[in-house]
């Protein structure tokens, strides 16, 4: 992706993101100048960049937006929280289009009828209001495909010459489409870079145009050169599709009108004698110079007949001749440097335009700026134009030293940091074949010195790589807030759908974790802070009734405990009815009966995490769709989280989440079985043990020991991987077993014998290992073998 | 080498302009409000301005107005915008614009003009 496009599409993404809140910001005091000019200048921003760049749809609702604003931060339109709605769906569009736009390069033509729907409802709202501000509306689009004819001519089937209106016979007898397209420009289109002329020549499977003036051409004297007064039509045979493809740009400009094979026919018998199309613009030939010249001099033609009552004429003086100065040098007429020079001492004297002014009128009298953007003459049957400028040849320049920006914080791409931490990986496991070459340096050697040095050596370098590992890990560290800023919007929307009444309180955003953590929260936070919202929070009158305020309270808080990061999500609802829970659970067979006797409430609600659980009486828009809590356990618990849950009925709820800080270095125990090693991760290890072979006993066909009063059932490492061998027992005949927590469940693995704990970078499986549910990744060891860690939940 | 000051608060424009006007032979910096704009004159001057209007903190109004009060006035400058209509055209005349140009402005469009503002012949 170019560099301009990601400067782009970051840049946009930071002010969406900052109009989301600033408008959430109005809506607690919406009188506040400050913010209305902020949220102003951040949509004109937006919109001013997006012009750089192939994205119609996107200006044509940030124009409306950013016209809106504009009366809204002047006083002409009042806020309202309508206002905030319309403008935030018209900056979600924009991000998809973002998105979109990043993804493809390219936009879908079939936003534009979304993109004509938001801007109008942006300026339906700026037109209800008295407006003064001056900025012209745009002509209401839409009606004008339906119903072309209204405001542009229909096809003149008299003009239309007896070949082409053949052509045009056989080609809908042929079966193809056939379409009068009116195109009616902006008056001011010239001003937004577009050639009318050359956009109605290029229209796809163009057959036949003509050009008509709009209004009546006023006197010559009277005439607005600037606004282009022309219409155009074109018969075509595209597809519709392709029309409005070609016409995006132009969407509320053009009309599409089909003609039919009986169309060509009818208007036949009654067809005027062939009359060619009469041009209706006199061909001007080009000035010699670019267009550029005279509009520079008509510029500051301009800038000096401007009332002289500003406290800076002579520097508007000095600056006028010197752009004049440039303009002579530029196009080689320096002869006439001299006489600038005196016409500007004068005014200078005189501290008065007019001796420039008079300068100007002597030498350059003639050209209006814009004569030279007309159209040749408007004939058809003319070569097309030449091609606009190619802008293909400008590269951007690289060079990013802008000293002056003393930046604190710069953007690094996630691959680049993901790279150095597997470097930094590799270099610890290399480090850690150190020790290995100081043992051999001394026995095989037997160079006793030599070892010692090594391992001085190895110190150092084990400390330097310790520092750096944790390091890059707070590069990759972000505050939490990345993923509780969507928040306020969720529930303000979410709440105002369910009629509910919310406070969202957020507090510890500024924890930090790690980037891969705080992502996979996302989703989990969302679906928790749903149900809060949907099952949890009462409506208003339910909750004034039980003697609550009228608004529920969500509180989000972050926290740091030790190496992990606990979020908790409490409300001020329903809470859960662990009854209800039970009952659901049971017809559900998620418990047995026995279980439901003596089951606790407080595990009792816990079992909304179970799988295939879900209370919701009706699935409803919000947290049903049958996905459960269970979801939300299982994404918690891929980033190595635990996740618990406290309700009291009629209190609320609250929950929640512990998660590791960084993911980066795992701990893993290495365990020994038919004489491999194998990695276990070590939130899971709950003790080690060393059972003697009699303790072990047989129920129901599977082995089974009992441990503090508990039947912990057993099971074989060996069997459990398909390994054909037994385990081992010691010389006292005890067997190692590890115990091991899965999904709150205890069981036994039996391994052969335990080995040491050792931090690793644990790298999941790729390629055709990938297929190995069994493992969740690799990691090398020191000695530079590898280990395989078990994914003890796939495994059981 | 001539130097041109790129003043907006837009990242992304500035790279654009910096872009096209590089490739071009020029010195470029740039300044994200009229504040800095003036800081840097007044370390070293400019032979160019391209100004945006919407700033924070000072806009380009602003900082023509002052360029045009101060001590090296006649430095030309274009102001460019989004707003085509001749009101807009006109402020920004009146505050010291040399030219106006309309938001995206073309990279010959944006060169030509330079060139001539600069007294530079085309090549």
């Amino acid at each position: 992706m170019n560099a301009l496009l990601e400067q782009f599409l970051a840049e946009s993404r930071e002010a969406l993101q900052s109009i989301g809140e600033k408008l959430l910001a109005l809506e607690k005091e919406p009188d506040n100048g400050d913010l209305l000019t902020e949220l102003f200048r951040l949509v004109h921003t937006l919109k001013g960049n997006s012009g750089l760049f192939d994205l119609p749809e996107l200006t044509r609702v940030l124009h409306a937006g950013e016209d809106l604003m504009d009366a809204v931060r002047g006083g002409a339109v009042a806020y309202s929280p309508l206002l905030a709605d319309r403008l935030l769906d018209a900056m979600d569009f924009v991000g998809m289009l973002c998105d979109e736009f990043e993804a493809h390069g390219r936009t879908d033509a079939k936003h534009i009828p979304v993109a004509v729907r938001l801007a109008e409802s942006l300026r339906s709202l700026q037109a209800t209001a008295p407006d003064d501000s001056g900025v012209p509306a745009s002509p209401t689009p839409g009606e004008v495909r339906e119903a072309p004819s209204d405001t542009a001519p229909p096809l003149p089937l008299g003009e239309l010459p007896e070949e082409i209106r053949m052509e045009a016979y056989r080609r809908t007898t042929a079966g193809e489409p056939l379409h009068w397209l009116a195109y009616r420009p902006d008056g001011d289109c010239f001003f937004q870079g577009i050639d009318p002329f050359y956009q109605a020549r290029q229209t796809p499977g163009i057959l036949w145009g003509n050009i008509t003036p709009r209004r009546a051409w006023p006197k010559l004297s009277e005439l607005d050169l600037y606004c282009c007064n022309l219409d155009f039509g074109v018969l075509t045979t595209a597809p519709l599709d392709e029309l409005e493809e070609y016409y995006r740009h132009a969407w509320d400009q053009i009309g599409i009108s089909p003609v039919s094979r009986r169309d060509l026919e009818n208007r036949c018998a009654v067809m005027a004698p062939h009359v060619p199309a009469q041009p209706t613009v006199q061909p001007i030939n080009r000035q010699e110079q670019p267009p550029e010249v005279a509009a520079l001099l008509a510029a500051q033609r301009e800038i000096l007949s401007l009332p002289d009552d500003v406290l800076w004429l002579a520097g508007r003086i000095k600056a006028a001749a010197a752009s004049l100065a440039g303009c002579l040098h530029a196009i080689g007429s320096e002869e006439l440097t001299a006489t600038l020079e005196a016409a500007r001492e004068e005014a200078l004297a005189m501290l008065s335009a007019a001796p420039l002014l008079l300068w100007l009128e002597s030498y350059f009298s003639v050209i209006p700026a814009a004569s030279a953007t007309l159209l040749p003459a408007p004939s058809l049957q003319d070569d097309a134009p030449p091609p606009p400028p190619t802008e293909g040849g400008i590269k951007f320049g690289r060079r990013i030293e802008d000293a002056f920006m003393a930046a604190k914080s710069i953007k690094v791409d996630q691959v680049k940091i993901d790279r150095l931490l597997d470097l930094i990986g590799e270099m610890v496991v290399a480090k850690n074949g150190l020790p290995y070459l100081a043992d051999r340096a001394d026995t095989l050697f037997g160079s006793r010195e030599l070892s010692r040095e090594i391992k001085s050596h190895y110190a150092v370098i084990n400390r330097i790589s310790q520092e750096m590992q944790d390091s890059i890990m707070q590069v990759s560290m972000m505050p939490i807030s990345f993923i509780l800023q969507r928040f306020p919007r969720l529930v303000r929307d979410t709440s105002q759908k369910l009629g509910k009444e919310v406070n969202l309180i957020l507090e510890g955003e500024e924890t930090e974790a790690d980037k891969h953590v705080i992502e996979s929260l996302g989703d989990p936070l969302v679906h928790i802070v749903r149900n809060s919202l949907d099952h949890g929070i009462e409506l208003p009158q339910v909750r004034l009734a039980l003697g609550k305020p009228a608004a529920g309270v969500i509180v989000i808080r972050a926290t740091q405990e030790s190496d992990r990061v606990v979020i908790e999500i409490r409300d001020d609802g329903k809470g859960i009815d662990p009854e209800n829970i039970k009952r659901k659970a049971y017809e559900k067979g998620i418990i047995d009966e026995e279980r439901l006797e003596r089951i606790s409430d407080q595990e009792a609600v816990n079992l909304v995490f179970a799988a295939g659980f879900s209370t919701a009486d009706v699935v409803s828009d919000l947290s049903g769709r049958g996905v459960g809590m269970d979801v939300v356990r299982t994404a918690v618990e891929k980033v190595n989280g635990t996740i618990t849950l406290e309700s009291e009925k009629g209190k609320g709820t609250r929950i929640r989440l512990s998660v590791p800080l960084s993911m980066a270095v795992t701990s893993v125990m290495v365990v020994e079985s038919n004489k491999q090693s194998f990695g276990v991760p070590m939130e899971s290890v709950m003790e080690t043990v060393r059972i003697p072979r009699a303790d072990i006993h047989t129920i129901k066909k599977c082995l089974a020991t009992v441990r503090r009063g508990r039947i912990v059932p057993l099971k074989s490492l060996n069997s459990l991987l398909d390994l054909n061998a037994l385990p081992m027992a010691n010389g006292e005949d005890e067997l190692a077993v590890l115990i091991v927590n899965v999904g709150g469940e205890r069981v036994g693995i039996m391994v052969d014998d335990f080995r040491e704990t050792v931090e690793i970078i644990l790298k999941p499986m790729t390629g055709v290992l990938a297929g190995l549910v069994a493992y969740s990744g690799s990691a090398l060891l020191g000695d530079g073998s590898v280990l395989m860690v078990l994914d003890l939940k796939e495994l059981l | 080498m001539k130097r041109i000051l790129i003043i907006d608060d837009a990242a992304t424009v500035r790279m654009y302009h910096r872009g096209i006007l590089e490739e071009a032979g020029y010195q470029v910096v740039e300044a994200v409000n009229g504040i800095e704009a003036m800081e840097k004159t007044l370390v070293e001057p400019f032979d160019l301005y391209l100004v945006d209007i919407n700033m924070p903190k000072q806009d380009g109004y602003g900082f023509l107005s002052d360029l045009r009060s101060g001590e090296l006035p006649q430095t030309p400058a274009i102001m460019i915008s989004t707003e085509a209509s001749s009101d807009d055209r006109r402020r920004a005349y009146a505050a010291g614009a040399n030219l106006y140009l309309i938001k995206p402005v073309k990279p010959v469009e944006l060169l030509l003009n330079c060139r001539l503002l600069l007294g530079e012949a085309s090549p």
